[in-house]
């Protein structure tokens, strides 16, 4: 357990008793990046953030059942992620889905990466291939690279393998990498490093 | 005899964050002295930094605002008997909040931002905005330069077991029971 694991289990026992100021850190710890996973998973902006008071509401109602140390982000996650399901689920209704039928539930052309100026310059093209890719390989990739999380930690989120899981980012990044390479600009106008790349690969 | 040249599966496999730390010192004293190797490595290396390294959305502080005004009316209920915090109704027609309550928790908000947003940093997102992703990444994407000895994959969680607490928790994620 990393030091970060440890304050946010300090900051929900705070908040637990009631400390208001508790609470709004542990918003502010990681309310960006879970409304950017919900973006992600449900695709409309406004789903998303309702989904991330949600989240946060049932947090704060289960908090009190809250025993796996160090645990918090997943814990966070798995939640919002059910939470989304849900909604999916019900957006869809009548269908007979599975639980973990992401690629269908969520349209893989659900997201605009124009939407939010956080996306729009360094991250417009390799969201762009993200959506190119079914949503459960998109969305595994992103909580790898883009969240950190460890495999075991997303098979916790998402409720599938490790191995399958490992197996998609891994696929998931090489098709990224496709797109990019198809894609000249990505390797002359994303950062200074870029020309040395590009320059190699011209000889 | 030159050592043979790091498979694609395997530079992936060590952008990921993936390999073991044998494998990875293996890998990183590779590929700083084969260029061969750095220029295949670069460019998934340049991707997933700077997938990892973009500005996040603005959380929403209405959302904040209302946890807090929730967190508020919650423990004056729970005076007299202690309740669930929230249910789906809750969600949806928020009980009457007072006002004061809101500009306390507006305020708190206000206050909190102000210094929660010089001291502490999403913990998956620390990477996001560190100065020594960028400086690794300017430093290893000079071809004519070697690589450093740390290539940035420090933010990359440890590969140990560390959901061990309990017992089938991936199993029991699919469930809609989530609680820990």
């Amino acid at each position: 357990m990393d030091d970060s694991s440890d304050r946010d289990d300090a900051l929900l026992a705070r908040s637990r008793e009631g400390d208001s100021r508790a609470l709004a850190m542990l918003y502010r710890r990681h309310a960006s990046s879970l409304l950017e996973y919900l973006t992600r998973l449900v695709g409309e902006p406004s789903d998303a953030e309702d989904l991330l008071q949600e989240t946060f509401l049932t947090i704060m109602e289960r908090r009190g059942s809250y025993s796996a140390r160090g645990r918090f982000r997943p814990w966070l996650f798995t939640v919002a992620r059910h939470l989304a399901v849900d909604r999916l689920r019900r957006r869809r209704r009548g269908l007979d889905l599975a639980e973990d039928d992401l690629d269908f539930l969520v349209s893989p052309r659900s997201i605009d990466p124009t939407e939010t100026i956080s996306f729009q310059e360094l991250t417009g093209q390799i969201d762009s291939a993200l959506l190119d890719l079914p949503p459960s390989y998109a969305l595994a990739f992103h909580l790898r690279v883009r969240e950190s999380f460890s495999y075991r930690e997303i098979a916790m989120i998402h409720g599938e393998p490790e191995g399958t899981l490992r197996s998609r980012v891994h696929h998931a990044l090489r098709k990224v990498r496709e797109f990019l390479d198809s894609d000249r600009t990505f390797t002359e106008s994303s950062g200074p490093g870029c020309s040395g790349v590009t320059q190699e690969k011209q000889r | 005899m030159s050592p043979p040249h790091v498979s694609d599966d395997r530079l992936l496999e060590y952008v990921l964050g993936d390999l073991s730390e044998g494998d990875r010192a293996e890998v990183d004293v590779h590929v700083r002295n084969c260029s061969s190797c750095r220029v295949r490595l670069l460019p998934a290396l340049q991707l997933v930094e700077t997938y990892r390294g973009a500005p996040g959305p603005e959380a929403p502080m209405g959302v904040l605002v209302e946890l807090l005004n929730r967190q508020s009316e919650a423990r004056r209920s729970a005076r007299p008997s202690r309740r669930p915090l929230a249910d789906s109704q809750m969600l949806r027609t928020p009980s009457v909040g007072s006002a004061a309550a809101t500009l306390a928790a507006a305020a708190l908000v206000f206050a909190s931002g102000l210094w929660i947003g010089r001291q502490s940093v999403p913990s998956g997102g620390a990477a996001r905005t560190s100065p020594d992703v960028r400086m690794s990444l300017e430093t290893t994407s000079h071809l004519s330069m070697p690589l450093p000895p740390q290539i940035p994959f420090e933010a990359a969680p440890p590969l140990e077991p560390v959901l061990h607490v309990g017992s089938g928790h991936a199993e029991e994620a699919g469930r809609s029971d989530v609680s820990m």
